[in-house]
């Protein structure tokens, strides 16, 4: 009975898919021929060359953070998590932040092992500023601002500093406003799928799982789940990337506020990975302001279009939208209050 | 009970299937076409993780399952197996450029003089390569007037456009630093008359003695000092295998 219902709903949700491509596909065809619109096949080739590259090299990363995600899964008790964890709450979101400066890990692969640690019972407060930080003051990261911005040593700091103030602010306030004290890690399918087929939790297998075929089984479940949100980001990216002038954003470069809102914008949307992203922003050090230079760098490694999807996918709604707009919020206080300091003459 | 799991049997496609795309793409070479060579060793470490998911994978496509409706999110995966197979055919065209926009070092941005080695060819004049193209061009930039009257050789492709007079335009190359997507375009300006007979995109090795000009950025009220190489000699080059130079 139920089977058959699902079959239902899942008929009517390809039947709306289809509608939806066929309409699309009409009125692209409209605006091609109204408004004599060349959309050469160099386009379409720019395009996929643009998404092929971004999905080539997130997954790596995707498959790291599955990798890292099913060892804790495995290996990590909540047990040991409990002990592990400050109980001063001050000290928990210090110790999530600095944990950013020893794990490597950019913005793809952090949002499997935080839904994981959080599951495993790390209060959410730390386990967000843990994957907000990290991807920003990560040693890497680091060195390639370093490097990109070489006679710049403050850009550096500026990231790191504004980073980690940042991380743990939205941390805070993240918890402070869960009155509910709710749990928003969104169980999806491929969970369920995945205990049945390790067997753990299921009277159903008919041998012993080894502590490595779980392994294999988490990682190659949460690798498939991420895949399809990285390939969404990637998607919506690389069309932005192909059909979107960075000449329109010049004129707004040197107005102090606008500077940080269009240059924010432009971070959300380019979703570059948080270890490039430097040599991006120093492409534009010459026509935007210092900061919205930093806020660039600083929201980049937090959040974009490819994060979004992914986040989506494994918290609940309620939980993204807070996020992104306390994200939203820090990221401009930041980049403000550098171009105040640098018009007084401390940058 | 067919001992077939249609759902696990897809998941084995996907990752056999992208397995086996990063093991083609490693072996021809066509992988410097979308990541920078840096990244090289990530993919490799990929496709053995990959690997191991697969054979992994084998193992449980014959084993029964109760539910047998086919996971529809797999479908998205495949697709974009296809476009990535379908991608392979690609060229790399520099109509990215436009939208980009070009970054030319100005002599406000203030660099370290660098003491490195110039590469001169038969007649003495230094040599741009791909390996210094972007030192080179950056210090030239920066530090004009160390250059000034040097004569120098360099291949790009011909960018054009409207903010540039008609004898100007720029000889770039696309800088990638991690992959095809955060590319960004670098170069030098040049002067040469019969700009309007170039064609942009085109591939080009040029001779040229180093000079200057005054440029007004359009959101700024003031003057900027850029080089500018006065052409002597231009023709038209092949393009290159790999059109990419990596700070």
């Amino acid at each position: 009975m139920e089977n058959r219902k699902n079959g239902k709903i899942n008929d009517k949700k390809i039947a709306g898919a289809l509608i939806i491509m066929v309409i699309c596909l009409f009125a692209f065809n409209g605006i091609r021929i109204n408004t004599n619109v060349t959309f050469k096949y160099s386009y379409f080739q720019s395009f996929t060359t643009v998404f092929i590259s971004i999905i080539l090299e997130a997954s790596f990363f995707i498959l790291l953070g599955s990798f890292i995600s099913a060892i804790i899964q495995v290996f990590i008790s909540e047990k040991l998590i409990a002990r592990i964890i400050p109980k001063n709450k001050f000290l928990g979101y210090l110790c999530a932040a600095s944990l950013g400066l020893v794990f490597p890990v950019c913005e793809c692969a952090i949002v499997p092992i935080t839904k994981r640690l959080m599951k495993k019972g790390v209060p959410m407060g730390c386990a967000v500023t843990f994957m907000l930080a990290v991807p920003i003051v990560n040693p890497v990261v680091i060195l390639s601002t370093y490097y990109a911005f070489t006679g710049k040593i403050e850009i550096v700091i500026i990231r790191c500093v504004c980073g980690i103030v940042c991380a743990i602010l939205i941390g805070f306030f993240m918890d402070y406003f869960n009155v509910k004290k709710e749990d928003f890690v969104k169980n999806n399918k491929y969970d369920m799928e995945s205990k049945c087929a390790c067997g753990c939790e299921s009277s159903l297998s008919s041998f012993k799982t080894s502590k490595i075929r779980m392994v294999l089984n988490h990682t190659s479940s949460e690798f498939l789940s991420i895949m399809k949100y990285l390939i969404f980001g990637a998607f919506v990216s690389s069309l932005f990337q192909v059909f979107f002038s960075r000449n329109a954003i010049a004129a707004v470069g040197h107005d102090p506020i606008g500077s940080v809102v269009v240059m924010m914008m432009f971070a959300y949307i380019m979703s570059v990975c948080s270890e490039a992203d430097a040599f991006i922003a120093k492409t534009f050090l010459n026509q935007f302001t210092i900061g919205s230079i930093s806020a660039f760098l600083i929201l980049g490694p937090m959040i974009d279009i490819k994060n979004t999807f992914m986040l989506c996918g494994n918290f609940k709604g309620k939980f993204v939208a807070r996020l992104i707009l306390f994200i939203i919020i820090f990221a401009y206080f930041a980049g403000v209050i550098v171009n105040i300091l640098s018009s007084w003459g401390f940058v | 009970m067919k001992r077939f799991n249609i759902n696990e049997f897809l998941r084995l496609i996907i990752l056999s299937g992208f397995a086996f795309y990063f093991f083609y793409i490693l072996k021809t070479g066509k992988i410097y076409m979308f990541i920078s060579p840096r990244m090289i060793i990530y993919t490799k470490c990929t496709l053995i993780f990959l690997s191991i998911l697969s054979i992994y994978q084998l193992t449980k496509v014959f084993t029964v399952k109760l539910n047998q409706k086919i996971n529809k999110v797999y479908i998205i995966l495949i697709l974009t197996l296809i476009i990535c197979f379908l991608g392979l055919g690609n060229k790399v065209n520099s109509n990215l450029a436009e939208k980009k926009g070009i970054n030319i070092t100005s002599t406000q941005q203030s660099k370290n003089d660098k003491d490195d080695d110039e590469s001169k060819d038969d007649e003495g004049n230094m040599v741009i390569a791909d390996y210094n193209f972007v030192s080179k061009t950056d210090d030239i930039g920066a530090n004009l007037e160390k250059y000034r009257g040097k004569k120098v050789v360099i291949s790009g492709f011909v960018y054009k456009d409207n903010t540039l007079k008609l004898d100007e335009f720029v000889i770039a190359r696309q800088l990638m630093t991690c992959c095809a997507a955060d590319t960004s375009i670098v170069g030098l300006l040049c002067g040469y008359d019969n700009t309007s007979s170039l064609q942009k995109d085109q591939w080009v090795r040029i001779v040229g003695t180093i000079d200057s000009t005054q440029y007004k950025d359009s959101g700024s009220s003031k003057e900027t000092t850029l080089a500018l190489i006065k052409i002597e000699t231009i023709e038209n080059i092949k393009i290159p295998g790999n059109v990419y130079v990596y700070p």
